[in-house]
Parts: C-alpha cells; sequence; structure tokens
C-alpha cells in the first residue's frame, strides 16, 4: 500500500502530546549564563550617553555591552541594523545594551538599572510620516550601506530602502480605453507572529576556536553563514542545532538573537550563554510582520474582463529592512493576483518607520497583496453586477499565459483555479453574494476571494539528504529542513518510505537539524520543504537503491540491471526466488565462509532549484519560483445590523495541491492557516501611540483569536493537477491556508454591512467607522 | 521570571497580618498584601511593581467567610471570583464577576482583589456600587472597621496604608428583591477587557439604577443616569440615548475602542437591558 496520500501521525506528535518533545529552551547546559536585553525606551532618539555602573555592579554580572562595543551592521539583504543600537535608536523596544550574568534575575536586575539618556528625535510613525517633504531621516547614513543580497536599491536622503517595479504591456492607452474602472486604497497594520515559543538563542565559544549555537531558527545554515561573515570565522567552526520548533510563521527565518548569544559569549570568554525572549520582547523587540497600504487600480470592459491594472504598494517595513526588499519583490512578481492581466504597473515601495523592524510572515507579502487585489476584484464584480466567483473564474490565468513578470505558465506549474472554484461552489452550496435575512437584525453573506503564490526563493537555493542503512535494513533520513510544526520531517520521511517500497515506521528521521552534519537546506521557509528537500530525498534513495543493486548483483552474480525491489528485499526480476534482503546488505555482504564485501550503505542526494533568477530592475522581468500554488477561499459570516457584530459560521478552502501527501496533515495545516488568516483580518493589530511606543506587547493587547472564538465550521477540499517535477506532483502547502481568507472576510462583511471595508482588522467598530464615514468609493 | 527577591508572610489571623505589616514597614521593607497574585506577579515579571514582601491573605478564616443568613449577605474578600460564582449567594455579583478575565484567571484573581486592582475596570464593584446597603469591613491598626461602602468609594476603594479589605456585607433583602441585568461589550472577544460592562438592577418598587465600568478610568455609578433611565414614559432608546449625553464624565478612546463607539456600543446595549429589563 502507498504511504503518499495515506494520512500518517506525525512521527514528532507522541511526543508532542505526552510533553515529552523538548525545544530549545528545554534543554540547558548547568553553568549557562544568561543574556537580557535592555529594551529602548524612546522610538526614535539619539543615545547621548549610557550609564552601565550600576548595572555592572549587581553580584552575577559578568559583561554589560551597548552599541559601541560592536561595530557591525547586519541585515540579510542590506546591512543597515546594528545588533545593539549604535548612536541612534530607531524603534521602541530595540536593544540597546546586553548585560550578562550568572543567573536570569541577575541579569534581569541589572538590565533595569542601566540608564539610557536619549534626546528624542520627531518621530516617524506611519507611512505618510516617512513619505512626507522633509521627514526626519530614520538613516541618515542610507547611501553608505551594504547589500549584502542583490537585488535593493536603497534611496539616498529618504526613508525608502527600496522599490520594486513591474511594468507589463501598455498600460497608459488601455487604462484610458477601457468601459470600467474600479479604485481600491487598502490599509493593513502591523501584526506579530506570535508563535507559541517565543525566540531564544545560545551560544557557546569553545577551546578550540568552535562556536556552538542552539537556537530555534527556521535558517540554521543562514545562521551558520552570516555569524562566519559578520565575526570573520570559518563556516565550518559554527554548529546550529537546531531541535523541534514551536511554531515559526517566517518570524524566526531572520538571524537576530543568535547575534547577540554570540557577542554575549565572547564578551564572557566564549562561556555559554543563554538569550530568551520574554513575551514583550518577542512581540516589541523581534521583528514584526509588515504593515501595508496600496492603491489598486483595475480597468476592464464591461463583460467583466480584466484589461489593466495600476497598483502602488507601501510597505511599513519598520526601521529596518530585513527581508523586506524580497517581500517587495513577491508582492510585485504576483501582484495580479491568480489573474489574466496583460497591461500592467506596479510599483512596490519599502518604508522604513519608527516601528518595530518587519521580516517574512507566513505567505511572505502574498496575504496582504492578496487582500488589496481581492478586495478590487470583489469592488469590480459588485460595479459590474456579475457573480464574484464568476468573475475570477473569467479571468483566471490559464497554461500558455504569462505572469507579470512575463514567466511562462504551464499546466505543471500553475494547477487549476478554476477546477478549485468549481469545487467551491459545491462545498459552500455558493448562491451568489447577496445576504441572506436571517431575522429583522441578522443577515448572512458569504464572501469569497482566490490567490496564488511562489517561493520567491533565490535562484541558487539547494537542499541535501543523507540516508544511512540500520542492520535490520530500516533507514535513518537526515536533511536540513527543520520541523515547526509543518510536518516536513514526516513528509520527508514519507518520501523516502515510497520510494524504498518500505513501511513508513521502517524510516528514521533525524529531529533535530545540526549543521554540522545534516546536508544544507536553504531555509524552511516559502512553503518549499517538500519540493526542494523532497527531490534531495528522492535523489538519496535513488542512490541507495542504486548501491543495494550492485553489491546484490555481485552477491548473486547477476547484473543490477536484473534486480528489482520491494518488502526489503531485492530479487531477480524473473525468479523472484533470488533474493536478498536489505538486512543481508545494510551493514556489507558476509558469505557463509565468513568474508565480507560492502560496508554500511548510505545514499546521498541533492537538490538545487533552477531556471529561476533575479527580477529586472526596470520591468520585473524575470521567474520567481518553480511553480504556484493556487485556491480559492471563501467565509460565511452572520451579521448584526443594530450592532455590527458577526460571527463567522463557516470558512472553507479549495486547494490546488498538486497530489496530498498526507491528507490529514494537509487539512490540519490549511485549517491552522485559515484560523491564523481570520485572527490577523479580524482582530490582530499592533498599536503605537503617537510617540511611537510599541502598545501591544502582551497577548492582553495583541490579541489573538482563541479557542472559542474560532468559525463554527471549516472545510476543506484539495483538487489535484500534478506539479511534474515535485515529488508525487506534490504543490507547496504550508502557508497557504492564510493567504486570501481576510480578502473573503472582508468581502463577506463589505456585502453584509454594504460598504468597502478596506481596513484591518475587521472588528465592529471598523464597520460602524466606515459605515459612519461612508468611504467615498468610486467607479471612475 | 520575577528577577527580585520577595519575603513571603502567611497569617492565620488578621491580626498577624496587620502585625506583619507593621513590622516590615518598621523593617524599611515594602510590603504589599497578597491575595490571587494575578497582578502582583504579572507586574512583578516586568518589574513595574516595587515591593519586596507579601502577605498572603487567603489563609486568615474571617476572609474566606460566605454566608446569608436572610438579614445580611456576607462574602469574604479572599473568596476566588470562580467561588463566588459557584457560590452564587448574590446572582447580580455572580453575573458581573463572572465574566472577569477567563476562567483560568478566575480561579486566582479574589473578589477583594478585584475590587483593589490597579486596573480601571474592577468589575465586581458594580454591583456594591448599585446598593445603598452595601458595605465593607476593613481591618486597620484599629481593629476590624464596618463602614458604608458608598463612604469608602469614590474612584476606588480607598483603604489607608496597611490596611485590607476583610469582607463585604450587603442587606439580603436589598440584594434578592431585585430583577437585574449585567453585561459585558469587548472590542469582539468574549474574552477581554470591556468596552463597557453595564450592571442595570431595578428593586421591586424603585427606579432603575445603573453603574459602568470601562466607560472611563474607574467604575461608577450616577444619580442623574439613574433618573433618567427610570423615566418610563420614555422608550429605552430614547433613555439610553440620554443617559449616554449624561455620563458624569466623558467616553475613554484607547486601544480597545473610541470614545465615540463606547457611547454607540453603551447607548444599544443600555437600550437593550432597559427593554430586557422591563419585559422580564
Amino acid at each position: 500500500m502507498s504511504v503518499i496520500g495515506t494520512s500518517v501521525t506525525r512521527k514528532e506528535a507522541p511526543n508532542k502530546v505526552t510533553g515529552r518533545a523538548r525545544y530549545t529552551d528545554d534543554v540547558n547546559v548547568p553553568g549557562t549564563w544568561h543574556a537580557v536585553m535592555v529594551p529602548s525606551q524612546q522610538a526614535h532618539a539619539r543615545i547621548m550617553a549610557i550609564n552601565t555602573e550600576s548595572a555592572q555592579n549587581v553580584a552575577g554580572v559578568k559583561a554589560v555591552l551597548t552599541g559601541c562595543d560592536v561595530a557591525i551592521l547586519t541585515g540579510d539583504v542590506i546591512e543597515d541594523r546594528p545588533p545593539l543600537a549604535h548612536e541612534k535608536v530607531r524603534y521602541w523596544g530595540e536593544p540597546v545594551a546586553l548585560v550578562v550574568a550568572h543567573d536570569e534575575a541577575s541579569a534581569r536586575r541589572a538590565a533595569g538599572l542601566i540608564e539610557v539618556r536619549y534626546q528624542p528625535l520627531k518621530v516617524v510613525n506611519s507611512i505618510q510620516e516617512a513619505l512626507a517633504a522633509n521627514a526626519p531621516l530614520i538613516h541618515e547614513r542610507i547611501s553608505e550601506y551594504q547589500v549584502a543580497t542583490p537585488p535593493a536599491y536603497p534611496k539616498r536622503a529618504s526613508n525608502l530602502a527600496d522599490e520594486a517595479n513591474v511594468v507589463k504591456g501598455d498600460v497608459d492607452m488601455v487604462w484610458e480605453q477601457s468601459a470600467i474602472r474600479v479604485q481600491v486604497r487598502v490599509k493593513l497594520p502591523q501584526v506579530d507572529h506570535a508563535a507559541m515559543e517565543p525566540r531564544v538563542a545560545k551560544a557557546e565559544i569553545l577551546a578550540d576556536g568552535r562556536v556552538l549555537i542552539h537556537s530555534n531558527t527556521q535558517a540554521p545554515y543562514e545562521v551558520q553563514k552570516l555569524l562566519a561573515k559578520y565575526f570573520h570565522l570559518d563556516p565550518g567552526q559554527i554548529i546550529v542545532q537546531v531541535p523541534l520548533i514551536g511554531g515559526a510563521f517566517g518570524g524566526k527565518a531572520t538571524v537576530h538573537l543568535e547575534i547577540l548569544a554570540y557577542l554575549a559569549s565572547k564578551a564572557v570568554g566564549g562561556h555559554a550563554v543563554k538569550i530568551a525572549n520574554t513575551r514583550e520582547a518577542d512581540l516589541a523587540s523581534s521583528p514584526v510582520g509588515m504593515g501595508l497600504e496600496a492603491d489598486i487600480g483595475l480597468a476592464a470592459t464591461k463583460d467583466g474582463r480584466l484589461m489593466a491594472a495600476k497598483m502602488r504598494y507601501f510597505m511599513d517595513i519598520g526601521a529596518y529592512a530585513d527581508s523586506a526588499p524580497r517581500i517587495a519583490r513577491a508582492i510585485a512578481a504576483q501582484c495580479t493576483g491568480p489573474y489574466k492581466i496583460e497591461h500592467l504597473h506596479a510599483d512596490v515601495y519599502c518604508v522604513y518607520t519608527n516601528h518595530t523592524y518587519t521580516t517574512a510572515f507566513r505567505g511572505f507579502g502574498h496575504m496582504p497583496m492578496t487582500f488589496a487585489i481581492e478586495r478590487a476584484m470583489d469592488e469590480l464584480a459588485r460595479t459590474l453586477h456579475i457573480d464574484p466567483l464568476e468573475l475570477r473564474e473569467r479571468n483566471a490565468l490559464a497554461p500558455g499565459d504569462t505572469t507579470p513578470t512575463q514567466a511562462r505558465l504551464t499546466r505543471s506549474n500553475l494547477g487549476d483555479l478554476p477546477l478549485a472554484i468549481d469545487h467551491m461552489r459545491t462545498l459552500i452550496h455558493w448562491n451568489g453574494p447577496t445576504p441572506r435575512v436571517v431575522d429583522d437584525r441578522h443577515i448572512r453573506a458569504t464572501g469569497v476571494a482566490a490567490f496564488w503564490k511562489t517561493s520567491s526563493s533565490p535562484p541558487n537555493a539547494i537542499s541535501g539528504a543523507i540516508v544511512t542503512m540500520n542492520g535490520d535494513g530500516s533507514v535513518n533520513l537526515s536533511i536540513g529542513a527543520v520541523e515547526f510544526g509543518a510536518a516536513s520531517k514526516t513528509t520527508a520521511a514519507q518520501i523516502l518510505a515510497e520510494q524504498l517500497r518500505i513501511p513508513l515506521e521502517r524510516v528514521f528521521i533525524r529531529e533535530e537539524v545540526n549543521t554540522h552534519v545534516d546536508p544544507e537546506h536553504w531555509k524552511t521557509v516559502a512553503s518549499l520543504s517538500t519540493y526542494m528537500v523532497g527531490r534531495a530525498v528522492l535523489d538519496a534513495a535513488n542512490d541507495l537503491i542504486r548501491q543495494l543493486k550492485d553489491l546484490a548483483a555481485t552477491v548473486l552474480r547477476c547484473s543490477a540491471d536484473d534486480l528489482d525491489y520491494g518488502n526489503e528485499k531485492l530479487f531477480v526480476r524473473d525468479d523472484p526466488s533470488i533474493q536478498l534482503k536489505f538486512s543481508d546488505l545494510a551493514l556489507g555482504y558476509k558469505y557463509q565462509e565468513g568474508d565480507s564485501i560492502g560496508g554500511q550503505l548510505m545514499g546521498r542526494g541533492h537538490f538545487m532549484i533552477r531556471h529561476l533568477n533575479l527580477l529586472d530592475q526596470e520591468t520585473g522581468q524575470g521567474r520567481p519560483g518553480p511553480a504556484w500554488t493556487v485556491g480559492v477561499q471563501a467565509v460565511e459570516v452572520e451579521y448584526d445590523r443594530m450592532t455590527h457584530q458577526y460571527q463567522i459560521l463557516t470558512a472553507a478552502s479549495v486547494i490546488d495541491a498538486g497530489r496530498v501527501i498526507n491528507p490529514a496533515a494537509a487539512v490540519g495545516q490549511v485549517m491552522g492557516g485559515m484560523n491564523m488568516g481570520l485572527g490577523v483580518a479580524s482582530r490582530e493589530v499592533i498599536h503605537y501611540d503617537a510617540q511611537g511606543q510599541f502598545l501591544s506587547n502582551q497577548f492582553r493587547t495583541y490579541r489573538l483569536m482563541r479557542v472559542g472564538e474560532q468559525p463554527q465550521e471549516y472545510r476543506v477540499e484539495f483538487v489535484e493537477t500534478p506539479q511534474v517535477d515535485s515529488p508525487f506532483g506534490a504543490r507547496p502547502l504550508g502557508e497557504h491556508g492564510v493567504l486570501a481568507i481576510g480578502a473573503a472576510l472582508a468581502n463577506a462583511l463589505s456585502s453584509a454591512a454594504e460598504v468597502p471595508l478596506n481596513t484591518l482588522p475587521l472588528t465592529p467598530e471598523a464597520i460602524w467607522q466606515a459605515r459612519r464615514r461612508r468611504l467615498h468609493y468610486d467607479t471612475v | 521570571m520575577i528577577p527580585f527577591d520577595l519575603f513571603y508572610y502567611r497569617p492565620d489571623t488578621v491580626d498577624e497580618a496587620l502585625q506583619a505589616y507593621g513590622d516590615l514597614v518598621r523593617q524599611h521593607r515594602h510590603p504589599a498584601f497578597y491575595a490571587g497574585g494575578t497582578e502582583i506577579l504579572t507586574r512583578s515579571r516586568v518589574q513595574d511593581v516595587h515591593i519586596d514582601a507579601v502577605i498572603d491573605l487567603k489563609a486568615i478564616p474571617s476572609l474566606r467567610i460566605h454566608r446569608d443568613d436572610g438579614q445580611t449577605l456576607q462574602l469574604g474578600a479572599a473568596l476566588r471570583l470562580t467561588e463566588v460564582a459557584d457560590l452564587n449567594l448574590w446572582p447580580l455579583l455572580t453575573a458581573t464577576a463572572d465574566r472577569i478575565a477567563d476562567y483560568t484567571a478566575r480561579r486566582q484573581i479574589t473578589l477583594g482583589g478585584n475590587l483593589l486592582s490597579v486596573l480601571p475596570y474592577r468589575e465586581a464593584v458594580l454591583p456594591f456600587l448599585l446598593m445603598d446597603s452595601a458595605k465593607v469591613e476593613l481591618a486597620t491598626q484599629h481593629g476590624l472597621q464596618t463602614r458604608r461602602f458608598a463612604d469608602v468609594w469614590d474612584t476606588a476603594l480607598n483603604l489607608n496604608p496597611g490596611e485590607f479589605l476583610v469582607s463585604l456585607r450587603v442587606d439580603s433583602q436589598e440584594a434578592r428583591n431585585l430583577t437585574f441585568r449585567s453585561h459585558k461589550m469587548t472590542r469582539l472577544d468574549w474574552i477581554d477587557y470591556p468596552l463597557v460592562t453595564i450592571a442595570l438592577a431595578q428593586p421591586a418598587s424603585g427606579r432603575v439604577r445603573a453603574a459602568f465600568s470601562g466607560w472611563n478610568s474607574y467604575p461608577f455609578h450616577s444619580s442623574t443616569v439613574d433618573q433618567i433611565l427610570s423615566d418610563v414614559s420614555r422608550s429605552p432608546q430614547a433613555r439610553a440615548a440620554d443617559a449616554v449625553s449624561n455620563m458624569p464624565m466623558p467616553a475613554v478612546s484607547d486601544i480597545h475602542g473610541s470614545a465615540e463607539y463606547r457611547q454607540f456600543v453603551t447607548q444599544y446595549t443600555l437600550s437593550d437591558m432597559l427593554t430586557e429589563l422591563e419585559e422580564s
């Protein structure tokens, strides 16, 4: 029986549900010292003086570091971020000092005694303030910054970290000629990843020069590379170890605490030091998800065919760029949504503000981007009196079309959105967007939205797999992808079991990642593990099968081509009674006379992304990812017309999964995604006050959806259009549940409340305010 | 973690508690009376409280009292909110207190702790603001003292340093012979701080009384608002609108909601509650 397409329990599940699973902060070597950050109490200010004397005098304090002690700038794309604020602070919560002490209590007490004298500067508290003429500059030396990973184009004497553009066709001419135009302006706040496990890192520098890092990072090999680069070490000296991670959502892909942990250890002679975020620090000091404001203009024919689009996106990236330039390009490359628009102009701006800096957030910019285009699509449907699902189906990209960046689409790399839309009609008993009356106060309305997403990975992303055999013929699998709840380890094990034709229980997969022994995987991001790791695992499996066959051929005195395998045996194809067990060969074959040949069999496999390129600066032309995942989502709400309160009754997704590897895990992943996307859309928001102080630094004030507040029902279905270059045809699925569900909620509520709702979060107050203002909403 | 050391005392009597406080002050320490701990612990974590000793009052029997002898309903300050709800000696208090925080927190939070919280909400106060007969029993340096609730309350329960709340009392008849409604309105979630929590009570023969939390920085009751709400010649909608325009202080704007939205929510909630109250 095939293990692909079968619901299997995740390998780590028994330990998780019994509380036996160990996370980074669960394993502590006795004698480890503690580092604590001192967060800035200003959003934008010059640092005049830092008095560390009282802190130094606290018993147990080993070292106090400030920005003056660390003369480096860090950053994934643009090197603009000092590990500790130097000369000025750029956001509330930015680390200005680091205390290392014998124990955590001493470190926290000492951190509370550090006095920082600030000279406040005018706070850049919004995108508008950042772009205003004479806006205060957040980075005065922006033109001197190194671009570590091109492309990125920081604009001198401005608050623009970068700009990405896409130009296709002749937008100006077609815009003027089009019969129907709609304009939508959306506004989304910054939000937090809110992983259950806060970020934590430990560092130790051994006497032999090796640097041991333990961290709950999504990017262990990036930690290794960047530490080597910043501190002039050999990459091989640095060993990064990552056990199970308690949720990541992109927030653990940036290298942040690892740098501080290394600096702390270095300051105390290499002693082991741990830095663990409190929830408050995890929210305010470590990076969050970007805010977005966007103007979307769509031009169409009267029968609802999209003709042209003009789009401008302004990302509130906060104080430092981190991965924003990559996200800007991801938005630009997918800005049309899964629709054919031949004439297009889109500009995406990365805007520095005095807010907490931002990094990747589940969906890599596609969630806010999708909100913008899908609100515009619904307004177009409303204007044209066309069924919103019909409008989306009519304009869906098809094989032979090209993307905004002119990448060619095939059935394999695109999937089948119209098929997914068709399934959705049945799944939610679609009757159109017109609300249904429940009683004199309550009405029900359904909103829909579609999405697409590709990986936006670098063109040279790599992955690897190593399979070793045990004496009984079972196998061990080592990969570089970490496990943060998306079943990446189990999926890899399933792929290996399928290819070796052995039961899943016979595959033992390493739960942790250790950069010293596990083959490199670019980063566990972008929903790419199944594709990239899976390809490497297939390669390794084939390598192992080849070795098994070669050894068996020698023993059985036949050609390797004569052999087939199954049930942990190799056998001669035309006479299966001539056979050897995997266990006869796993650690070498022993002849009856006692002499032996072979050795432990081990398969190695690797994979490298192909045919991608960096997007052209002027037109954006290029291929941003190996394939897209498409899908459609729907939300049904019951809305109280008097109070503007609402209940989410149903949330539904139909996604083209290519091939579902583990149905239970896939459904869970999509349900979790919908829950997260609905939380973001309905309630999550980071508040800053007028001085830029971060007000949402606890879960009392950063509101997540809690148990009991979720929709009454989730429905998930898949269609399967194989991505032929992916293991068993599977498409990326990890992030996608979040992508359009917020837009579907906004579309449902816009219908119900009879007012365009283009601002998140969609609280009853937001609906009430929108109805009060009766936002001018034009069909030009 | 709490990064500083705390002395912990657990007296068995009121006198021991007062004695411990006095001793600690004489030793130049900064003691706090401690009950559920939800505020002291969470504020200590972020070094937002400056204490170095806590005196845990939960083991003192008189703070755990709960009885209704038909004359007086008495509730000890160290009863947990879940205990108050489970005992259900006073349904109006149950209705109000049972919406504070979440169940896990209510198993820690005590009645006295909520009344003396540093947060603006303190919804357990609302029923007491509605009772003429409400009294507090305080432990003071001069022994136990019983005072009218109204004399001790302005925007908070005003206790002198070293004093603590022992129990609360209301007249059994007054507490029971009334119809009431209590509604908590939040930004969106079932569990959140209130935009406004409203407790309405109406004695068998008497006018409607209303108390509010969340509207401003402290819970309050206003006789002007009572008067407006009691004018049954007008529709609930009209009375609610009038009440909202005649609150003793403006509504606050904060991250939970704007002042205008608080007014809107308060108005429709009051109107709904009046309708329910008068139909029941």
